[in-house]
């Protein structure tokens, strides 16, 4: 298909924006609702998917009705139809995560996000991200800048690793098979940074680092929709997004380390590099 | 001495100091929100955040002094010239953090708090965290539960680790003298929790787990002032606050375990006996 021109993005954002405030709300809804089941497990989970298919399906229905054609990548796959799609092609696809931060939605922790990225011709072109706890509404255009709220943001100058401040998502270690990895290069990269700092939504840790809330995030094993309209918003926001060792971010393969500067991407991948390069911390096996 | 203190100048203490911290509420909001280009150069930045520390002090410390002539202070940034570690006595006294989560404010994370402990006869029975950057008033006096912007909190009814979201200070990872027990310690945990976070605010996370949305929390090195306000909150929500050891929590060799049960702190301290005694690390 041809190439996409800046009015077509225009076009795009002015329709996916005000469906990403609504979509906030729904989520609001369901944030606010989650304590009253606190006492009751299978509620807190309940909540939790019923919420996820109903923004995801509220942003499909409003999408398809406008763009039938358009495909999706996402999270939630109970709108299971032709429009669905397992790969990236050239076709516009939406890439939408309905709540990211779903463990911090169940909890009222205020790191909680819609997502929603628009690609075309394989390349993000639009992101929109909600973090209505917060009241922030992140937005991007390919090209244009990325703004909070309407005003213009910009990733931090931090240089340096040691005047850094860094997410690494701690949890990871609770997953026994990459668990090692994970301690070794925490060991480092938490050695060597002025602090670590852990929140559990990929999607809103992208943010803050567009922001300049934080200097770094690195992330493996997650999903397109996690990352998708977040890397926008952080290059758009002047900072780099790369695959952990350098090479060129995959959507689709999503593992990234994302940061202000070049600089400070490239030490935090040393680090990592380092901490891989060791049996254990201190070189010797880890024990259960 | 021994100080007698009835409920109701306990309850007195509590409305007034409640009152106090509210009205710094804009003078914190003043500084979290001020516009990044006012100070590029880093240290400018910093210092801007003591302006603040100090004023929002100030006004507490001022007033509660006004108000309660006979008691005493122990403040984070009083402390911050002294040369000798500040002493609790039996007498009233206030330990009072008024930036706790100073990373977080400087850069506009919204994790960060006013926190106001209260402690006679050695024993903390009034706290305070109030987070104005969330619009979050945490409050607890002895005996008369925890509450949220005025509503009762609870902990959460998590008994087990592997049920538990565990907090965990990972920058402690950067302190050398605790570099190697800390990541053992991390890895045990986190390892063995549903999921682990990291605000960089002890006031605050120790008042989450008392709302109920974090379950555990770890934490060593800290000044009274980080804990004081939170650990009565936590309690009053039915948590448990102990020693690291197990031992009862002293407030002013704040090394703790705080937590949503009782079963839930033995299961952490247990991890932290194991993760103390893995050998096999070694470090430059």
């Amino acid at each position: 298909m041809a190439g996409v021109s800046q009015a077509d993005i225009e076009e795009l954002y002015n329709f996916i924006h005000p469906l990403a405030i609504k979509a906030g709300e729904i989520l609001m809804e369901g944030y606010e609702m989650a304590s009253k089941n606190v006492s009751i497990k299978g509620d807190f989970y309940d909540v939790v998917t019923d919420y996820d298919n109903k923004i995801e399906d509220f942003l499909m229905e409003k999408i398809l009705a406008r763009y039938p054609d358009h495909k999706f990548i996402g999270e939630e796959e109970t709108a299971k139809n032709n429009n669905v799609s397992g790969e990236l092609t050239n076709a516009p696809t939406w890439i939408i995560d309905p709540i990211d931060g779903t463990s911090n939605f169940i909890k009222q922790i205020p790191h909680v996000c819609v997502s929603i990225g628009l690609a075309i011709n394989k390349q993000i072109v639009v992101g929109v991200i909600n973090n209505p706890v917060q009241k922030k509404l992140f937005t991007t255009k390919l090209g244009q800048g990325a703004f909070c709220n309407g005003k213009p943001i910009h990733v931090s100058s931090c240089e340096s690793v040691k005047d850094a401040n860094v997410a690494y998502e701690v949890s990871l270690l609770h997953v026994h098979s990459v668990a090692n990895k994970h301690i070794k290069r925490i060991y480092h990269v938490g050695l060597n940074a002025r602090r670590l700092v852990a929140y559990s939504c990929v999607v809103d840790e992208l943010c803050m680092v567009a922001a300049g809330n934080l200097d770094a995030f690195y992330i493996e094993d997650m999903y397109p929709w996690d990352c998708a309209a977040g890397s926008l918003l952080v290059k758009e926001a002047g900072g780099v997004v790369t695959h952990p060792f350098g090479g060129p971010f995959d959507i689709m393969k999503p593992d990234l380390i994302c940061a202000g500067t070049e600089k400070l991407r490239k030490e935090i991948e040393d680090l990592l590099r380092k901490g891989d390069q060791e049996e254990s911390v201190g070189g010797k096996p880890v024990q259960k | 001495m021994s100080y007698r203190i009835g409920e109701e100048k306990l309850e007195v203490y509590y409305q007034v100091s409640l009152e106090l911290v509210r009205k710094c509420g804009p003078l914190f909001l003043e500084g979290f929100q001020k516009p990044k280009t006012d100070y590029e150069v880093k240290s400018a930045f910093y210092d801007l955040v003591t302006v603040y520390d100090k004023q929002i002090e100030a006004t507490l410390t001022d007033g509660l002094l006004k108000t309660f002539p006979e008691s005493k202070i122990i403040g984070e940034e009083a402390m911050a010239n002294a040369k000798t570690p500040p002493e609790l006595t039996d007498a009233p006294t206030w330990i009072i953090d008024p930036i706790d989560g100073t990373n977080n404010y400087v850069r506009k994370i919204p994790h960060c708090c006013i926190s106001v402990g209260l402690a006679i006869n050695k024993e903390l029975v009034l706290g305070i965290v109030y987070n104005p950057s969330a619009n979050e008033l945490y409050s607890a006096w002895q005996g008369h539960g925890a509450y949220l912007n005025g509503q009762p909190i609870e902990v959460s009814n998590a008994k087990k680790i592997n049920q538990a979201l565990v907090c965990y200070e990972i920058s402690l990872i950067v302190v050398s003298k605790g570099r190697d027990k800390n990541v053992k310690r991390l890895y045990k945990l986190a390892s063995s929790a549903t999921g682990t976070r990291s605000f960089g605010c002890a006031a605050l996370t120790l008042c989450y787990i008392a709302a109920g949305r974090c379950d555990a929390y770890h934490v060593e090195n800290l000044k009274p002032w980080d804990l004081a306000g939170g650990a009565v909150i936590l309690r009053e929500a039915g948590g448990r606050v102990y020693h690291t050891s197990g031992a009862r929590f002293d407030v002013m060799k704040p090394d703790c375990v705080c937590t949503s049960s009782e079963e839930l702190a033995k299961s952490v301290i247990q991890l932290i006996e194991g993760a103390d005694q893995i050998s096999g690390y070694t470090f430059k």
